[in-house]
């Protein structure tokens, strides 16, 4: 290879190395991606793997039994394992939701919404894992014959509280009479003051158009 | 015509390097309920469907975390873990999850994090597990491979 090769395939090297270093920082600094090692230390950090024979090393979380994931089957449509995660699907007038996007999925950019079960409501009124819902605030609760359902604060970024901000309602604790209770995902029920959009009563979303189900006059 | 030849190689040999610089620069952090914390770092990161897929640098574990409730928070995916399992030494062992958030930026521009500062790159993937054992383990990287 002559010089001018030479050269050329040095300056393409070291051109094209950078490039990915440099992909991290928004501000556009030089510094790698990977953190450091002499910046700021991790308290007890140990060197990777730890595990026998290499990969990664959960030692704690397998010890014993492997354990089961409550409702780790995933929400398959179609498949004989398939849950019902919407127990409650009224017939009613449709209360459209004018503010969402049209389409199928259209509030969720087109991605179909299904529920995560570990979380209450599969997670459409918040990340709030069933297994730490005393965290949640707790906000009432609906009696339904021998079963009460409890309800809980909407977390602002979830998709439930989008679809009360697009009809204007406001939650409140579920609990007094004449309030909108709306049914989610896996028997999760919120509740929130009528307004003149949405007038007292039950209600179950449907989820790809994102609008409310009134249920059926008796 | 020889120089132009072998510039032309060598512009192709600095492309074929662009991938490989770029891919598995995932980095794990664990911390176990006791505090002791270990990082595995080159890790490759794989996406299909929600379902994500952590290869570690020796290539000797996977980690695979399923999620659901994807929706967005402006052009950022957000999703909750609720199955985790370790792949690794030829058995499958399930990791009980109490709780997760995945942040996937599937676009090319930088996104911002819901109400922080810090910004998430053009096809990365943040994730934070907590265990039922009080496991603590978050996942920062490029995603090296996205299917349906």
């Amino acid at each position: 290879m002559n010089r001018f090769a030479q050269s050329a395939f040095v300056v393409s090297l070291v051109a094209a190395l950078p490039v990915a270093l440099l992909a991290e920082q928004p501000h556009g600094s030089a510094l790698p991606s990977r953190p450091a090692p002499a910046a700021r230390p991790e308290p007890a950090a140990r060197p990777a793997p730890a595990g026998a024979g290499g990969g990664f090393n959960f030692n704690r979380d397998l010890g014993g039994r492997g354990g089961t994931q409550r409702g780790a089957q995933p929400p398959t449509a179609g498949s004989t394992t398939v849950r019902l995660p919407y127990q409650r699907r009224y017939t009613g007038p449709v209360v459209r939701n004018g503010r969402a996007p049209g389409g199928p999925w259209g509030w969720n950019h087109g991605v179909a919404w299904a529920p995560a079960p570990v979380y209450w409501g599969g997670g459409f009124w918040g990340p709030w894992a069933l297994a730490g819902l005393p965290t949640a605030v707790y906000f009432g609760a609906i009696p339904d014959g021998q079963i009460v359902y409890p309800s809980y604060q909407a977390e602002p970024d979830s998709p439930g509280a989008q679809l009360l901000q697009d009809y204007g309602l406001q939650q409140t604790p579920c609990g007094p009479p004449d309030l909108v209770v709306i049914w989610g995902p896996d028997n999760s029920v919120i509740c929130a003051v009528p307004n003149s959009t949405v007038g007292p009563g039950n209600y179950t979303v449907d989820p790809e158009t994102f609008s409310l189900v009134s249920a059926p006059p008796p | 015509m020889t120089a132009v030849r072998a510039l032309l190689a060598a512009l192709a040999a600095s492309f074929a390097l662009l991938p490989v610089a770029a891919r598995a620069d995932g980095v794990m952090r664990v911390q176990q309920s006791d505090g002791a914390v270990q990082v595995y770092h080159d890790l490759k990161i794989r996406l299909a469907g929600h379902t994500v897929w952590i290869h570690s640098g020796d290539r000797k574990g996977v980690l695979e975390v399923a999620s659901g409730a994807c929706s967005f928070v402006r052009e950022l995916q957000r999703c909750l873990p609720y199955a985790t399992t370790l792949h690794q030494h030829g058995a499958t062992r399930t990791i009980v999850l109490q709780q997760g958030t995945v942040y996937l930026n599937l676009t090319g521009d930088l996104q911002r994090l819901p109400h922080s500062s810090q910004q998430l790159l053009p096809h990365a993937l943040l994730l934070f597990l907590h265990t039922m054992h009080g496991t603590y383990v978050s996942v920062k990287g490029t995603l090296d491979e996205v299917s349906s």
